[in-house]
């Protein structure tokens, strides 16, 4: 037993990777490029071996690209890229406060602190968990919350799992990662709010959802003539608690990416907390980002 | 006035520049985390080992498992951060079995930190820690401002002298008291601590405080009020141990806003034999270990040779 792992206190499904004590980094690392996209997102790429080598879905990073302590905290992002042969990765941000605009003042060449990887990573499970084997997977995402499964989808993709992908966001614009996912996605469906158009990409026919173009509909519709046995998540609170729903009935085997404020990053601080329907309290950087559906309470 | 190699016995030619003794009981350097900024299954251990570390704190511990507060636990400030952790604990029984044998395997010594809600229980820690050994010191959090309790043991007279001798008649272990300075006569209550029988003052904890998330228009931390902590409290703790120094025999750990070894030497010279570093690991995990090199290359390039040249230089 590794010195000091952490007791989840519930049995960890198949997919967890065990959380030895990965090589981590707290190191200075160059922008190799610094882009807005999807109408107001922040890309950086970001240069780092070991994170090139060794980052899997789930992980993040504590990324500070600024002089001093205005604002004192690191910002945590997920990874997604990973490329050992640039020795890089890329993170997409949303622009909110403070630390976010800084980050968007970078340009090639400057340089940021970077802690990582962090964070319990996650592997696409080979069964589910009435003991089926996984062939099917879906990702249903919400604006800058599709970065955090990309990674994922890459990593299902060459695992020969099928990726089924619901992007969705407040316009056609912000559909944030649209173009990551659809390298890795067997079939694509996005929506916005407040159009009645929808879009596919890929190998699949166009579904018409009907009603509107919110994910749970894009799903729902998809559920018609198809499957998927898992269903990941980020993004939104709706769509947590319709994943949770998928799951409790039995439609799909459901995972929250996590996300909330940090100080650490690490386990040190106890910050991070999300609560369970027990009402026990798990640390977002230590026991997640990935949590099953039916083990958070939303 | 005792001067610090008085108050600390310092072992003259055999001590290395860096080692201090808090009540007898040797450090390898003065820099160690205060509670609650090291959990020792953190990723930080990949970081840099703990057996750097002057000396193992860990999150204080209660006799029965808690929860801590709800979320949102934490919100930044300026130079600063405030908490509202509230003190999650496995327990007593947990640490005993789970917890302390990892830390002490580390290799520095190891300061228990307790509290309870009754001056029962805080003797019934500070009696099976004593028991069991491998504790070298034990540390009171008197001063915790997320504990929702009636009984403000930093704050009340009786109240501190009550715990503190308590404690001292249950355990043969140095006993540490951790006050804070927000309180009206910081000075008065140090006393009290030290005559109730306290072998090391630890000056200070956060301060309690709040904020507001414009965006919800409601307060910003789960419990509404948290503690203040880093940069932006370090003129106040530092006053603490300043005020406090001269009057008083027993060493002191400072704390508070502690973020390099300048700071480090701030505390130094206003009085403190040792220093804790909370906040700041949470920005750079790896403070610590710059803090002690950075002390190293201080005493080789000044006219000091030890640590203990420079506690109380500023009186």
């Amino acid at each position: 037993m590794i010195p000091g792992s952490r007791v989840l206190g519930f049995e960890p499904p198949l997919f967890y990777n065990e959380r030895a004590m990965n090589k981590i980094e707290y190191t200075i690392c160059r922008i190799l490029s610094s882009i807005m996209k999807y109408g107001g997102y922040l890309e950086l790429e970001i240069e780092n071996k070991l994170l090139s080598e060794t980052a899997l879905p789930g992980n993040f990073v504590m990324i500070k690209g600024w002089p001093g302590d205005s604002p004192i905290f690191s910002r945590p992002f997920d990874i997604l890229e990973p490329s050992p042969e640039r020795k890089s990765f890329k993170l997409v941000i949303k622009l909110i406060g403070g630390g976010t605009r800084r980050l968007a003042e970078l340009k090639p060449g400057d340089e940021v602190s970077i802690l990582g990887p962090l964070g319990r990573s996650v592997e696409v499970p080979a069964r589910t968990r009435e003991g089926k084997a996984v062939t099917d997977i879906g990702l249903l995402v919400r604006g800058v919350g599709a970065a955090a499964v990309v990674l994922l989808a890459e990593k299902a993709k060459s695992a020969g799992v099928r990726v089924h992908t619901f992007v969705t966001a407040a316009t056609e614009e912000k559909l944030v990662c649209r173009d990551y996912l659809a390298n890795y996605s067997d079939s694509l469906l996005s929506g916005w709010d407040g159009s009645s158009g929808n879009a596919e990409h890929g190998n699949k026919d166009r579904i018409e959802t009907g009603a509107g173009n919110d994910g749970r509909d894009l799903v729902t519709a998809f559920l018609k003539k198809d499957k998927f046995d898992l269903l990941y998540t980020c993004g939104s609170k709706r769509f947590g608690r319709f994943v949770q729903e998928l799951d409790r009935e039995g439609i799909a085997d459901g995972y929250l990416f996590m996300e909330s404020r940090m100080a650490c990053g690490l386990g040190d601080c106890h910050g991070c907390t999300v609560e369970t329907p027990e009402g026990e309290y798990l640390l977002v950087c230590q026991d997640g980002p990935v949590f099953p559906a039916g083990r958070i309470k939303l | 006035m005792k001067t610090a190699a008085m108050k600390n016995g310092s072992k003259g030619e055999k001590a290395g520049k860096l080692t201090v003794s808090l009540a007898g009981v040797e450090l390898p350097n003065p820099v160690m985390p205060a509670a609650g900024a090291f959990e020792y299954g953190s990723a930080k251990q990949a970081l840099f080992p703990s057996s750097e570390l002057g000396a193992i704190v860990n999150k204080t511990i209660f006799k029965n498992p808690r929860k801590g507060n709800p979320p949102p636990r934490i919100w930044e400030t300026a130079s600063g951060m405030l908490n509202s952790i509230g003190i999650p604990s496995k327990g007593l029984d947990w640490f005993m079995a789970d917890e302390l044998p990892v830390l002490a395997g580390f290799g520095p010594p190891v300061i228990a930190s307790i509290a309870g809600e009754t001056v029962e229980e805080f003797c019934e820690l500070a009696r099976r820690l004593s028991a069991d050994g491998r504790a070298s010191i034990i540390e009171l959090d008197l001063s915790c401002p997320n504990l929702n309790h009636d009984i403000e043991w930093s704050k009340d007279r009786r109240a501190l002298k009550r715990v503190v001798s308590a404690v001292k008649e249950c355990t043969s272990l140095p006993v540490a008291a951790k006050l804070t300075p927000h309180v009206t006569d910081i000075l008065s209550l140090s006393r009290t601590a030290e005559d109730a029988g306290a072998d090391i003052l630890v000056l200070g904890n956060t301060m309690k405080g709040m904020a507001i998330d414009i965006n919800t228009g409601k307060p910003a931390l789960g419990n509404v009020f948290g503690g203040l902590s880093g940069p932006a409290i370090k003129p106040i703790t530092l006053g603490a141990v300043y005020t406090v120094f001269p009057h008083l025999d027993i060493p002191i750990i400072g704390i508070g806003g502690i973020a390099s070894w300048q700071d480090a030497v701030e505390y130094f010279m206003a009085g403190a034999t040792a220093v804790g570093v909370g906040m700041y690991s949470f920005v750079n995990p790896c403070t610590i270990r710059e803090i002690i090199q950075g002390l190293s290359d201080y005493l080789e390039s000044s006219r000091f040779s030890s640590i203990q040249d420079i506690i109380g230089l500023a009186h």
